[in-house]
């Protein structure tokens, strides 16, 4: 997919011109962290979560530091099983795969279920240029490929629609005659007839997966709609496309970030559906695909394995750190200009594009520390978004001027007698110019602080340090 | 109200020791912040030193990506602080800088400086209400505040009671505000650099305190409160802004923070 | 696809080849020995749900539970309740006594006929509207129901219809999420499921509620691509005299 961060700015700034589609994220907000804090307290309390999170954090940090172990282990019990199992350097050799196995399967209709792996590689654009066509199914995925949008959320793709676009969009792409789909419900009630015939009639389904089960082979689905089950079990050929870092050692591994994963992500204790496939149709067996493909992309992951970014993939896609994040809520996803957005959208899109196509993100954080709180894997997010900002420091993707002011503001800070003596100055100037006023809307240097307010102005004439006579050391 | 391992018995006995960092934006902008500083500790029962070769501890640079001048700032503040039993800060978010990021920042022999500094570093109000254990006089002028739970303070330090029950001892209501947890859109240098996205976090704070129904915000973070108050004025909103230390210290006498007529 | 895991030489091959081998690579730093040794000295989360059995009894947690999620629940207590009350079901929903059911032998061997009910054994296909399943355990911490998917529970019959009834027995209710993947249960020695040896089914399929979706403007709707409405049966014989029993 295109990468549009470097124009975060801009971006956000037309989301914040929208308010109509700011409403559901502010809803978002607000309601998100309420419905995880009740969650949390089901769970037994912070101190529970806190509990569980460590254990998981341990068991997320092994499985990548043994991940050559655990992937290989992957392969072999998926291979035993019966399953088919490919290796993608990079985006393009993913969907040529993909296209691949379409092509030998003669398919002509796809039904897929929700993947950002797919996003990230752009799959369901290389598959239509073949002519095939594909239809997502998970309703938000559904909502926004019918507008033709990209999703604004990782969890709720369609997050930015409000109902009345998702009321017009149907009316005009569904052709079932005068209606009046005046609820959500009416909505969802014809998406589902409609996809039904998509289920029914689609030769591949294609699906992601939220966790690989060294030990079984398994692939863990997590949904509330059964949009992926449907993918799974009714075409005659599945493919289940995901990354090498989604491995976890054993089953009970699984159930452990499952219990982190839905409560951070919806605040239920677990969604309607939790899947675990690994094997095509069985002798006997009257359902399920023929053949059952994984493709295992990298894309950049190995190499963010071997820098000082490996915590990043402990992430478990939960989206609570969008959720909680005031940037994100202001901003919206769209802002953010690639697959993921938000907090962990800001470190993953530098380190899987470039620091220099991405160079804003990192610096769209307040350090308040939000994301770091609510993380199912305890990843230290503003911490590695402060490592992103040094190497941007030190590659000079940092603008010259940024730079200057912070070396000159370091030097001055280091030289306690003439910082006295150029505080004592400016804060003179300020506070004369402006202590009737009691704010300044003009002064030299500050005008990123000037745009959107005031600049107080010191109470007095003199600083602190010019004016204590206490004791010094 | 202190903590278990409070020491306010010793202050009958010998007087503790203390070393204010001021914070650059209290010297700067805020004097009298500093000097209420002072005041409170003293009324507590401390000796109180203000280093003079102190200046900013460094968080502009560590979290605008320059880490080597961020690494200097901090070795020049261990060097300055570190023969102190305490250091205090009204500020969380600089207390946070001393107390969880040096350590980070640091290698080596100064990592083990700034980990042995960190144990005595705490922020104004915890270290009043929780290590001393002291109670604030009645104030004859008790008002109604809405209070603003700074990030730092908040997540890296576990601020939240101690402002709330020293105010209360003083015979001050304070209000809490809706999404007191969320940030305010200061974040340092973010305000400046992303200043749409930040106004647009504020006047939702804003709109928060407003809803409180007290007409003064006070804070601990003078960050927060300058950048808050600066949108206040740009929009007009009647609202005031005060440090927590303003007020317990009964130093009333400036002006609001953004407030002309001096 | 026969040349997915074809000669070696392929494009693919040497994707596996050459990223396997970066993972060695970087893993030479920081990997284990012997992982799985190190694995289990990752300590286990020691909190409240470990504890086992709190009061109220397990069936009424799970029942509990189950019903947060959205279920219908209902207790019964021995075969012929379970007959009655899917009787009830179906005739609440539509006018014919049809539905269609796997090959499980425990809903084989129930007395339909007795309430002139007519399973049609088989995988479910878009026109059935109710499907009748048995699941291989139930769990309380959670209040969802685990079914294999495998020549006896086609993975359709729990996706195709527009209600679902879901019979567990009391004596398959599990306490905690991992227990489903224990030797007994997941083989089906000691327990009530008909285990077939040795051979992991094709899936497993947790069902915690009717399908739903919340992705138009964030309201929650049932019946988004799955059943709208899934009704539990918890088969219960003792609970006939138990303090659970209704």
């Amino acid at each position: 997919m295109e990468t549009l961060s470097r124009d975060f700015i801009a971006r956000a700034e037309e989301a914040l011109a929208q308010p109509e589609r700011a409403a559901n994220r502010e809803a978002l907000g607000v309601f998100m962290p309420e419905l995880r804090r009740a969650a949390v307290e089901e769970l037994g309390g912070r101190e529970s979560f806190e509990a569980h999170r460590e254990h998981l954090r341990q068991v997320r940090e092994h499985s990548l530091a043994n991940l050559a172990h655990y992937l290989g282990e992957f392969v072999d019990r998926a291979r035993d099983n019966g399953a088919l199992v490919h290796f993608a350097a990079n985006a393009d050799e993913l969907n040529d795969r993909v296209i691949a196995i379409c092509r030998e399967e003669k398919a002509r209709l796809i039904a897929k279920g929700k993947s950002m792996i797919t996003e990230e590689t752009a799959l369901n654009a290389a598959l239509e240029d073949e002519g095939f066509e594909v239809c997502e199914t998970d309703l938000g995925e559904y909502i926004i490929q019918r507008a033709g949008e990209t999703p604004s959320h990782i969890v709720g793709p369609a997050l930015h629609k409000p109902v009345e676009e998702i009321r017009e969009l149907f009316l005009r792409e569904h052709d079932l005659g005068e209606r009046e789909l005046s609820s959500a419900a009416d909505m969802v009630a014809e998406a589902r007839e409609v996809l039904r015939e998509k289920f029914l009639a689609a030769d591949v389904g294609i699906i992601g997966s939220n966790a690989l089960i060294a030990e079984s082979g398994y692939s863990m689905l997590v949904t509330n709609e059964g949009n992926g089950d449907l993918c799974a079990n009714l075409p005659s050929t599945l493919i289940i496309c995901t990354s090498i870092d989604r491995v976890l050692p054993r089953s009970a591994d699984a159930m452990a970030m499952l219990r982190l994963l839905v409560r951070s992500t919806t605040g239920q204790p677990v969604t309607c559906y939790t899947s675990f496939y690994g094997a095509p149709r069985r002798e006997g067996d009257i359902d399920g695909p023929l053949r059952l493909h994984f493709v295992l992309l990298d894309n950049g992951r190995s190499d963010i394995l071997d820098s000082d970014y490996r915590e990043m993939l402990q992430c478990v896609r939960c989206g609570a750190c969008l959720n909680h994040c005031p940037v994100y809520v202001s901003a919206g996803g769209h802002a953010y200009g690639w697959v993921y957005p938000g907090p962990m959208g800001s470190i993953l899109t530098p380190l899987l594009t470039s620091l220099d196509e991405a160079s804003p993100l990192p610096d769209a954080c307040t350090a308040c520390g939000r994301c770091e709180e609510v993380c199912p894997a305890a990843i230290p997010i503003p911490d590695l978004l402060r490592d992103l900002r040094v190497e941007k420091f030190e590659a000079r993707i940092t603008p010259a001027r940024w730079r200057l002011g912070l070396r000159l503001h370091g030097w001055l800070c280091r030289h306690p007698r003439l910082y006295r003596l150029f505080t004592g100055l400016a804060v003179g100037l300020m506070h004369r110019v402006g202590r009737r006023a009691g704010t300044l809307r003009r002064w030299p240097l500050a005008a990123g602080w000037l745009e959107a307010r005031d600049l107080p102005v010191p109470a007095q004439a003199r600083t602190f340090l010019q004016s204590y006579r206490g004791p010094a050391s | 109200m202190g903590s278990p391992d409070s020491i306010a018995g010793q202050a009958d006995k010998a007087p503790i020791r203390v070393a204010l960092f001021v914070s650059c934006l209290a010297d700067s902008f805020r004097p009298g912040v500093a000097a209420a500083s002072v005041s409170l500790l003293q009324r507590a029962g401390c000796d109180v030193v203000v280093p003079r070769a102190q200046t900013c501890c460094g968080q502009p640079g560590y979290n605008g990506g320059d880490r080597s001048g961020a690494a200097a700032s901090a070795r020049a503040v261990i060097r300055s602080f570190e023969t102190f039993p305490h250091v205090v800060l009204p500020s969380g978010s600089c207390a946070g800088m001393l107390k969880h990021h040096y350590p980070r920042l640091l290698d080596g022999a100064w990592r083990a400086r700034a980990e042995a500094l960190a144990g005595r570093v705490h922020e104004l109000t915890s270290f009043l209400d929780g290590v001393l254990g002291w109670t604030p006089p009645r104030s004859e002028t008790a008002q109604e505040f809405a209070y603003h739970d700074s990030c730092a303070g908040l997540r890296e330090l576990g601020i939240r009671d101690q402002p709330r029950r020293l105010l209360e001892a003083a015979g001050h209501r304070v209000r809490d505000i809706e999404g007191s947890e969320v940030c305010c859109g200061f974040g340092g240098t973010f305000c400046a650099r992303m200043p749409s996205i930040s106004a647009r976090m504020s006047d939702d704070k804003l709109a928060a305190a407003q809803r409180s129904g007290a007409d003064t915000l006070l804070g601990g973070d003078l960050g927060c409160l300058l950048s808050l108050a600066g949108r206040a004025r740009r929009r007009d909103l009647p609202l005031r802004f005060r440090h927590v230390a303003e007020v317990l210290a009964e130093d009333m006498d400036a002006p609001a923070i953004g407030e002309g007529g001096a | 696809m026969a040349n997915a895991n074809g000669p070696g030489g392929e494009p693919e091959q040497d994707s596996e080849r050459n990223v396997m081998a970066r993972l060695r690579g970087i893993a030479a730093a920081s990997a284990h020995a012997d992982a799985r040794e190190a694995l289990d000295r990752i300590p286990p989360v020691n909190d409240s749900m470990r504890a086992a059995a709190q009061p109220p009894e397990i069936s009424e947690r799970f029942l509990a539970r189950a019903q947060k999620n959205g279920f219908s629940t209902e207790r019964v207590h021995n075969r012929s309740e379970v007959v009655r009350a899917v009787s009830a079901y179906v005739s609440g929903r539509q006018s014919q006594r049809r539905f269609v059911a796997g090959h499980d032998a425990r809903l084989a061997a129930l007395p339909w006929r007795n309430e002139g009910l007519l399973p049609r054994f088989g995988c479910a296909s878009a026109d059935d509207l109710i499907s009748v399943s048995y699941a291989r355990c139930g769990l309380a911490e959670t209040g969802s129901v685990c079914l294999w998917v495998d020549r006896d529970n086609p993975a359709s019959n729990n996706l195709l219809c527009d209600a679902q009834l879901i019979i567990v027995d009391r004596g398959d209710l599990l306490e905690r999420l991992d227990e489903i993947w224990d030797e007994g249960v997941w083989h089906g020695s000691g327990k009530s499921g008909p285990g077939r040896g040795k051979t992991p089914p094709r899936g497993v399929m947790m069902i915690s509620g009717p399908s739903s979706t919340a992705d138009i403007a964030m309201q929650l709707v049932y019946g988004a691509h799955g059943p709208r409405a899934v009704h539990l049966l918890l088969l219960d014989p003792e609970g006939v005299s138990g303090l659970g029993a209704e």
